[in-house]
């Protein structure tokens, strides 16, 4: 996915022109500004406006209207919506119009939206709390820098993001997987999940109820899904939890919250004190370039952007980006490795085809259990597994493997449509310097931004763990006595197409080796939070959106209480 | 997304008009209980079919005829009757690498079956058009095969996501508005 030359050079071409251009600014000095308005910046915004803040959010897009969502549009409408000169809803962020760069032979695959909510308004939605497994894995293993908080800190956060966005699951309360008092019901199981099941367990591993922001009941004023299981094209009717539903339109009902649309930020100012004490960005199409000002800002742009802007806020004080005297900003970027394996379940071979599509996505997760079963191991940390599209779904790429052609080909097809089983693990990658994100001597974007150079690459704790995944997935189906999908032994998905992307502006007790404190606070800029995926110290095995909002949540009440104290 | 799939779902070719074919598998009925919205997409003009944009008149017979073989019908619609191949020409359109390959391999095809049976591949009757796929079929390493198996591929890829292939040969009949969601309905299958 690496960005061709032709854009980059048109980007640089763009900039010439803007010289003439005069910036404009706002005199107005706003209590916060926050930037983004995803997970992490909605929350932010949310948390801070409801203890009486003013908060001015910077949002590189703008609104989405859910009616205008694909949501209901079946496969064979697509196309025809397409001839018919209809376009779906631009949610994910073209890379054309913001290019990034990846060494030759190191592609990452950056999923980016710009616009209200984010991500959220169309994220995989799998909502586990972390554990002090995974707190505290690095001090069990000796890799890299210890977490500065514990479950202890985290779980009332946990609690409260439950009951305030709506987490379906069940009453599981493991040491890896802690539970809640506040989950909404779990949806039933299908067929093909009660055999996983049934297959794991027979080999020793216990499986839980999914746990997923979906709305089996109606929450807090919010409507119930209606199991279209269409959710990756934005949902019709905000069944799921979404930045821009759940957290800024209520912040914008205080009156506390203003909104910049389509304002694409650079750089955070910094005033002779070492304090930030604005933004500089510029607006998304216009290209003008603007300033506004601010006693404090949370940075909530996502992983990748965050630390793009921080590596670009670069002056006399912080030549190597602000808060980076560490030169910790950047590094330590840690996705996850995953791939998909695929069976048949015999039991389900030519059997009626039910409507599979649930709350979309699998109604089962088997949490990680490698640290419990007693055996040695040749790699630190671990994964868990989920088990999208599994049951009668849209993707029939299966039929490509089964031979021949013609009526058998047909029947040999339809008879394993319902009988699919999906394994699909995830499993932590470990953070490590040499995995970085750099601004230096980057081309730059349209609006003469040097952009995100990604160097990524996993090494050999990664391919070992994802042997030992390999190995269960397979014992597993197995275990299920299902006929195997052929497949490329030890392939790994893309780097990056997890979406989660994590580590680059970390938290941690020493200042020397981390940018952030246990508040999200930069230990060099107490006036700049970073409250997103680029906070974390590890990224785990799990899918970390619920905990960038408990994190967010946790790092704006101690802001809140920091700004009544008088210290920030 | 992977997730991904969820998140970035892909837009593959699926189908222009279609014949109107009886209701297959079992239908949940979609029930409005949320006023003013219909949880359908937004209403269209739905067009009518176009004409191959890359494939000759002769070549696009082939391609219905080959297409047939690989999906034929049976009591539900086969590939020539769902548009799989008008789905391939889109396709090509929108990746013109696809252009050569198909050009070159319907012209080996059309020679292989004047080899055989001296007449181009359409002219076939069905057992002789199964003759000379089956060879390319068992050897997909081989020149014709490779091209066979791309015309495979991509005949699975439009056949399925055609109202045709996935609602009245799969009986899939989902991204509907449901009221519960009933989970497995095979009692054996739920301990």
């Amino acid at each position: 996915m690496a960005t061709p030359i032709s854009r980059l050079s048109r980007a640089v071409n763009i900039r010439s022109t803007k010289a003439d251009m005069q910036v404009q600014s706002s005199p107005e000095v706003h209590e916060v500004i926050v930037i983004g308005s995803g997970a992490a910046g909605g929350m932010a915004a949310w948390n801070l406006t409801r203890q009486g803040v003013n908060v001015l959010m910077l949002d590189a897009g703008r609104k989405f209207n859910r009616s205008e969502f694909w949501t209901h549009v079946k496969p064979w409408e697509w196309q025809q919506r397409l001839d018919a000169g209809h376009k779906p809803p631009q949610i994910v962020l073209d890379t054309a119009e913001q290019p990034y760069i990846t060494p030759l032979g190191q592609n990452f695959s950056l999923t980016r939206v710009w616009g209200r909510g984010g991500k959220t308004n169309i994220w995989g939605r799998v909502s586990l709390r972390y554990s002090d497994i995974d707190f505290a894995g690095p001090e069990r293993d000796g890799w890299e820098i210890p977490w500065p908080i514990r479950y202890k800190d985290i779980a009332p956060y946990y609690d409260r993001v439950d009951q305030l966005i709506g987490v379906c699951g069940g009453d599981e309360d493991l040491d890896v997987l802690p539970g809640s008092k506040y989950f909404l019901p779990p949806p039933p199981l299908r067929c093909g999940e009660y055999l996983i099941k049934r297959a794991a367990k027979k080999i020793g591993i216990d499986t839980v109820a999914i746990r997923r922001a979906v709305l089996t009941e109606e929450h807090n004023g919010h409507p119930k899904c209606h199991y279209c299981g269409a959710c990756g094209s934005g949902c019709d009717v905000g069944a799921f939890f979404n930045s821009s539903d759940y957290l800024i339109e209520p912040a914008l009902q205080t009156g506390r919250l203003k909104i910049l649309d389509n304002a694409v930020v650079a750089r955070i100012l910094v005033g002779e004190d070492g304090l930030a004490n604005g933004v500089q960005y510029f607006d998304r199409y216009s290209k003008q370039e603007r300033r506004v000002y601010a006693k404090r800002v949370v940075v909530g742009a996502s992983c990748v952007d965050s630390t793009r802007i921080l590596l670009n806020s670069t002056s006399t004080k912080y030549p190597n980006g602000i808060g980076n005297s560490s030169d910790v900003i950047g590094r330590y970027l840690s996705e996850q490795i995953r791939f998909t394996i695929r069976g048949f379940a015999p039991e389900l071979v030519g059997t009626q085809v039910y409507n599979d599509d649930g709350i979309g996505g699998a109604h089962i997760y088997l949490p990680r259990f490698n640290h419990r079963d007693g055996r040695r191991r040749d790699y630190i940390r671990g994964f868990g597994c989920q088990f999208w599209y599994t049951g009668a779904q849209t993707d029939l790429s299966y039929a490509k493997t089964l031979p021949g052609f013609g009526l058998e080909f047909k029947k040999a097809v339809k008879e394993r449509y319902p009988a699919l089983l999906n394994l699909h693990p995830f499993g932590e990658t470990i953070p490590k310097a040499e995995n970085r994100i750099t601004v230096k001597g980057s081309p730059v974007d349209q609006y003469g931004v040097p952009i995100a150079r990604i160097s990524y690459g996993i090494g050999e704790n990664e391919r070992r763990m994802s042997k030992d995944m390999y190995d269960t997935m397979l014992e597993i189906l197995h275990a299920a006595k299902a006929e195997i999908v052929p497949y490329q032994p030890g392939y790994l998905e893309p780097n990056g197409s997890a979406i989660h992307e994590h580590g680059t502006c970390r938290m941690g007790a020493d200042p020397k080796r981390s940018a952030l404190n246990s508040f999200n606070q930069m230990h060099e800029v107490k006036n700049v939070f970073v409250v997103d995926g680029s906070a974390f110290t590890t990224a785990s095995e799990k899918n970390p959106t619920l905990t960038i909002l408990a994190l967010a949540w946790r790092a704006t009440d101690y802001m809140a209480a920091e700004m009544k104290r008088g210290n920030i | 997304m992977s997730t991904r799939r969820d998140l970035l779902r892909i837009l593959t070719v699926t189908s222009a008009a279609l014949p109107a074919f009886g209701e297959a598998g079992q239908e949940n009925k979609e029930v409005e209980t949320q006023p003013g919205h219909l949880h359908t997409g937004p209403a269209i003009k739905i067009p009518e079919p176009s004409k191959p944009a890359f494939f000759q008149p002769s070549e696009f017979r082939t391609m219905e005829a080959l297409t047939e073989r690989i999906i034929p019908e049976s009591d539900t619609p086969g590939a020539k009757s769902a548009g799989v191949a008008l789905l391939i020409d889109k396709a090509i359109v929108a990746d013109p690498t696809l252009e050569e390959p198909f050009r070159a391999g319907l012209a080996d095809l059309n020679a292989v079956s004047i080899s055989g049976y001296g007449k181009e591949f359409v002219e076939l009757i069905e057992h002789q058009q199964i003759e000379v796929l089956t060879p390319m079929s068992l050897q997909p390493d081989s020149p014709m095969g490779k091209f066979f198996a791309m015309v495979k591929d991509m005949t699975v890829d439009a056949y399925y996501r055609t109202e045709a292939g996935l609602k009245h040969e799969l009986g899939w009949h989902g991204n509907t508005y449901l009221p519960a969601f009933p989970g497995c309905q095979h009692p054996e299958h739920e301990s």
